[in-house]
């Protein structure tokens, strides 16, 4: 049988470049920050770009408040990706007046997505060696168990004592948007009560080379949606929500921050890295998204875009919105967070519904940092260009598309 | 019951051979899988792409750009589309691959280029295929699907969870049907970290292969007069607290409780349960949490000493209970043991303290 059960946000939790913590994230959001410096992680000298959004700042001290209140051990033990992860986890919680006791049952889920994980560590020591022996007699078994992109769910849900479903799902830039679709789709069915869901990701130089190869980065700093864009610029950290069946966050008296309403997820079924020039891709996603929240196109207020800062995906995006909206594109405020945060890869889509949280919440709608050049092959009117500016956001989009063509949207609205 | 999604075609790439036929004689016949020591996994690594260009035959140039992983779920996807009565549209197909470790021998090349080249000679054609949902993206483009698209990477648990998403996609009416499974390669990173991890240890044959399953609606199925082999029931995922959390322990226990939930989600009743597809399969806390739960010994696969094992074989797993389901006469091990009862129980356990079950059930005639 199927049950449908409206599904609320009750709390959560940033790691961001722009600032750690919810507080100073959506400070950051307001004041149109750039995380976007010098890569201090590893040397990037002999790599075409050298900038990345990095999370900056004492991470564990930072959330050693959430981490007292939630029960939740933030450490840098289990590495860079892992950090981030559990440090928004135990804000979440703590956002949502949870304690890792709470979560023992079996119908408290986690889905998690990400692509890097324990990466960053295994790959330093890859890249020390003279050979690949070197690697197996330096690697300890930590660093081996960490590598796989499921490991972070492994630390988390150990971390909260976790008695129900764990997810790990890797679409590439839309997998943290498709495990918040996922937890959704969990909470609707009547599988789950309550799940922990976002995503993580570190910088790493696999991703960060492997962008460069593709010549997708900027040297500089992304410029979504602006004429002069050259490429997406990498960033890390990480986001999570703690998601409840509506009636149970009510009835613990859980305060509501917002409803994921709708959730819509394609394949493109044409390139593997390009997106669909006419944007039929973008657009069918948004499209299910709002059919599956029962929301009009004349009832959105706000689209937080995919918006990476590469010249194929900005106009194809900008073309999927023209499709799904019509005229209305031309009125409804289309921004992109990656111009503030850099592109968090599988983490990007939770830290961008985080924005939209803060944008509903807070009154006003996170800008397009940078944006000053109109490129006609974009086909949209208003990129919340020079700052962030007062709205009252009922109901928005969060896009994420992906490698594969793994294009994926939520619906989120305002209680 | 009679709405739950069916399974209508089998895509199986297995150490025992390629496709429903081959596999399923192999395995009536008691044979077992081609040692990997020899390179002839799932038929022999050159016979994987000399496979997918004969599958595949107007993408030759995409096929060529594919990493190994990538070639395995492409030819289990072409296996099960050739199967039975194919897929019907492709269109509005979903589609799932569970991996738990993804492309990792291409990755470790990359990086291994990385420092002898350094980044400036990183190969733009090699990157794309480095994120886990890359074999995904090839069957999506090579077959048309284009519903929704997932990887899932949770381990041992991957493959049988790619196939229940699927399950539940359709029996919520997100979509008609869905091409979903596992896959994993088997290479000389994955068993060197696997024996340094002791995620595996000598006695276990280490194994690759991909099997995907098209799961539909049974009135999708009715009209394309596709045959059902068996129905998909249920599936429940619990995780267990462990001392340490990147390891794996066997807690019968809380497989036991699992298992009765399983079967009381689907109002079903243990004594049903006709054969049992578990993994790893000869720990004794697993058998002996299955059986308590079962109130008695089910006839249980050995899939382990015969495929080989990998992560995400949960697909292979539930793709072999689907085949014992419709043919009575296959032997559920090589001890030529038959099931005894209409359900077949598939049970994973994972690192990090995931379990799951997943039930499967005879279509009425």
């Amino acid at each position: 049988m199927t049950v449908d059960r409206p599904v609320a946000v009750t709390g959560f939790g940033v790691v961001t470049p722009i600032g750690i913590g919810r507080t100073s994230f959506a400070e950051g959001l307001r004041s149109g920050a750039c995380g976007v410096a010098p890569i201090t992680l590893f040397d990037a000298s002999a790599y075409r770009s050298q900038v990345a959004a990095e999370v900056s700042g004492d991470v564990i001290a930072a959330a050693r408040e959430s981490s007292l209140a939630s029960g939740i051990t933030v450490s840098r033990r289990y590495g860079r990706a892992a950090q981030f992860a559990t440090a928004a986890v135990a804000e979440a919680l703590h956002h949502a007046g949870l304690h890792a006791e709470d979560l023992g049952d079996s119908e408290t889920g986690l889905a998690l997505g990400g692509s890097t994980a324990g990466t960053l560590e295994a790959e330093a020591v890859m890249l020390e060696v003279d050979d690949g022996e070197g690697f197996w007699r330096e690697v300890s078994n930590l660093q081996l168990l960490l590598a796989p992109v499921g490991s972070t769910a492994d630390i988390l849900a150990a971390g909260m004592g976790l008695g129900g479903p764990v997810t790990t799902i890797s679409t590439a830039c839309s997998s943290a948007t498709n495990a918040i679709g996922q937890a959704m789709r969990w909470i609707r069915s009547g599988r789950c009560t309550r799940v922990i869901a976002g995503g993580a990701d570190s910088l790493t130089r696999l991703t960060h080379a492997g962008f460069n190869s593709l010549s997708l980065v900027d040297r500089e700093r992304p410029l979504p949606f602006d004429a002069r864009r050259d490429g997406m610029v990498i960033g890390e950290g990480a986001a999570f929500f703690v998601l409840e069946d509506e009636a149970r966050a009510r009835a613990r008296g859980a305060q509501l921050h917002g409803r994921v309403l709708g959730y819509g997820a394609i394949a493109e079924a044409h390139h593997l890295v390009q997106p669909r020039g006419d944007g039929d891709g973008a657009a069918r996603a948004m499209g299910l998204a709002l059919a599956d929240a029962g929301v009009e196109t004349d009832r959105v207020d706000y689209i937080n875009a995919h918006g990476t800062a590469t010249p194929h995906n900005d106009a194809a995006e900008g073309r999927g919105i023209v499709s799904v909206l019509g005229r209305r594109s031309q009125a409804v405020p289309v921004s992109s967070t990656k111009s503030q945060v850099g592109h968090l890869l599988g983490a990007s889509g939770a830290v961008e519904l985080a924005a939209c949280v803060v944008a509903m919440n807070e009154g006003f709608l996170p800008p397009t940092a940078g944006w000053a050049e109109r490129d006609p092959e974009i086909p949209l009117e208003d990129f919340v260009a020079g700052g962030a500016r007062p709205a009252q956001v009922e109901h928005c989009l969060s896009n994420s598309f992906a490698f594969g063509g793994n294009d994926a949207s939520l619906c989120l609205g305002r209680v | 019951m009679t709405s739950s999604p069916v399974i209508t075609s089998v895509g199986l790439l297995t150490a025992l051979g390629a496709g429903r036929q081959a596999v399923t004689d192999a395995w009536r016949e008691g044979q077992m899988g081609e040692p990997l020591a020899d390179g002839a996994a799932a038929g022999g690594r050159r016979s994987v792409a000399v496979k997918a260009r004969g599958l595949f035959p107007e993408q030759r140039g995409m096929l060529r750009r594919m990493d190994r992983l990538s070639r395995l779920i492409s030819v289990s996807a072409a296996l099960a589309r050739d199967d039975g009565q194919g897929l019907g549209d492709p269109k509005e197909l979903g589609l799932a691959v569970g991996t738990d470790l993804g492309p990792l021998e291409a990755t470790w090349n990359f990086l291994t280029r990385l420092r002898e080249k350094g980044p400036a000679l990183a190969n733009p054609m090699d990157f794309p295929n480095l994120v886990p949902n890359a074999g995904a993206g090839y069957v999506g483009i090579l077959l048309g699907l284009q519903g929704p698209s997932q990887t899932f990477c949770q381990h041992e648990l991957c493959g049988d969870e790619a196939i229940a998403w699927a399950a539940d996609g359709v029996r919520t009416g997100w979509f008609p049907g869905a091409l979903a499974g596992g896959a994993e390669e088997f290479g000389e990173v994955r068993a060197r970290g696997q024996l340094a991890t002791r995620c595996s240890d000598e006695e276990q044959v280490l194994g690759e292969g991909s099997a995907l399953l098209l799961v539909e609606s049974q009135e999708r199925a009715e009209a394309r007069q596709a045959r059902p082999l068996a129905r998909h029931l249920g599936f429940r995922a619990e995780t267990v607290k462990l001392r340490s959390p990147l390891l794996i322990e066997f807690h019968g226990d809380a497989l036991e409780r699992l298992v009765s939930r399983t079967l009381d989600s689907v109002g079903a009743r243990p004594e049903d349960v006709g054969a049992v597809l578990a993994s790893p399969a000869r720990q004794p806390e697993i058998a002996e949490g299955v059986e308590r739960a079962l109130g008695r010994s089910v006839p249980a696969t050995d899939h382990d000493v015969r495929f080989g094992t990998f992560a995400s074989d949960g697909a292979l797993r539930v793709g072999l209970a689907a085949l014992l389901l419709s043919d009575r006469s296959l032997p559920v091990n090589a001890n030529g043991e038959l099931r005894d009862g209409p359900l077949a129980l598939v049970v994973s356990v994972a690192r990090g303290g995931g379990l799951c079950a997943s039930l499967l059930g005879e279509v009425e005639a």
